[in-house]
């Protein structure tokens, strides 16, 4: 990921976080995260167009739990089940690339975003991706979340 | 006596916010139905009176651009006013959309304040 890219993905998060679900988005250098002690959803959502790729992001479950009740406006998040969460999941993500590909690329460009998908995914892979080169690490309300770009 | 308005969108927790915009709005509403994608859309519309359509662009089945292509195609549903919320950013796109006589364009993440000025003035009323 070119550091180009990765401030526009931190961007596009940070802007959208606080947008959607009034969170604040904090950047964490070299992977300094705190580790992921759940299982997380890795939601991602490929891109075509002037440029393809790939647009990933891994939240922990209470984050995901807190990021889908904000969504909803729902002060309890004991209801909310997998599916609901999912939904909330791939909505954030949709709106992240809609805003990366436009930073990246331009108000003029065209460009087709396909159907997020989620998948789960246990802490000890999420903790072994977090020093890795091509992933931006952040902290959200204290709690773990990364996110990396791939452009085709 | 109120509208009766249609969303269309894949993401139920999109069709419950704007379903709670829409609840605590000065918009009077009738009736709210809504569509998971373009094909479920076109079967309310042929056995329902809809006053309005809020749909997203991207949807499994039948996307937004196709929907409103049909609608316009159709006697009996292009007068239906249309607004549209996308995380769509394209200008390109956005023309492409006022060419098919969008009423509104709603860039995704949105405030309820947008959403209930944009209907508003799609429904041909004041701000």
């Amino acid at each position: 990921m070119s550091a180009l890219e990765r401030g526009f993905l931190s961007e596009s998060i940070g802007h959208v976080f606080l947008s959607l679900v009034s969170l604040p988005v904090r950047n964490a250098e070299n992977g300094a995260i705190p580790d992921m002690r759940t299982d997380a959803f890795n939601v991602r959502i490929e891109f075509t167009g002037e440029r393809s790729g790939e647009l990933g992001i891994i939240v922990e479950r209470p984050l995901a739990y807190l990021l889908t009740g904000r969504i909803l406006g729902l002060s309890d998040t004991q209801g909310l089940d997998d599916a609901m969460i999912e939904d909330a999941l791939k909505e954030l993500a949709n709106v992240v690339c809609g805003h990366f590909v436009t930073l990246m690329f331009g108000y003029a460009s065209v460009f087709r975003i396909l159907l997020p998908r989620v998948f789960s995914i246990g802490c000890i892979a999420c903790n072994a991706l977090k020093n890795k080169e091509d992933v931006c690490s952040f902290t959200v309300d204290g709690h773990p979340m990364m996110a990396m770009v791939r452009l085709r | 006596m109120g509208y009766s308005i249609l969303l269309v969108d894949d993401s139920n927790v999109v069709k419950a916010v704007l379903m709670k915009i829409l609840a605590a709005s000065t918009i009077p509403i009738e009736k709210v139905y809504d569509a998971s994608n373009g094909v479920e859309a076109l079967k309310i519309l042929g056995s329902s009176s809809v006053d309005l359509v809020i749909t997203d662009i991207n949807m499994p089945h039948m996307d937004g651009f196709e929907l409103i292509e049909r609608m316009r195609l159709d006697m009996m549903l292009q007068r239906i006013p249309v607004v549209v919320i996308s995380t769509e950013g394209s200008l390109t796109r956005v023309a492409h959309l006022e060419s098919l006589g969008v009423k509104g364009y709603v860039r995704k993440p949105f405030t309820a304040q947008e959403i209930e000025r944009t209907i508003t003035e799609a429904l041909g009323g004041q701000e």
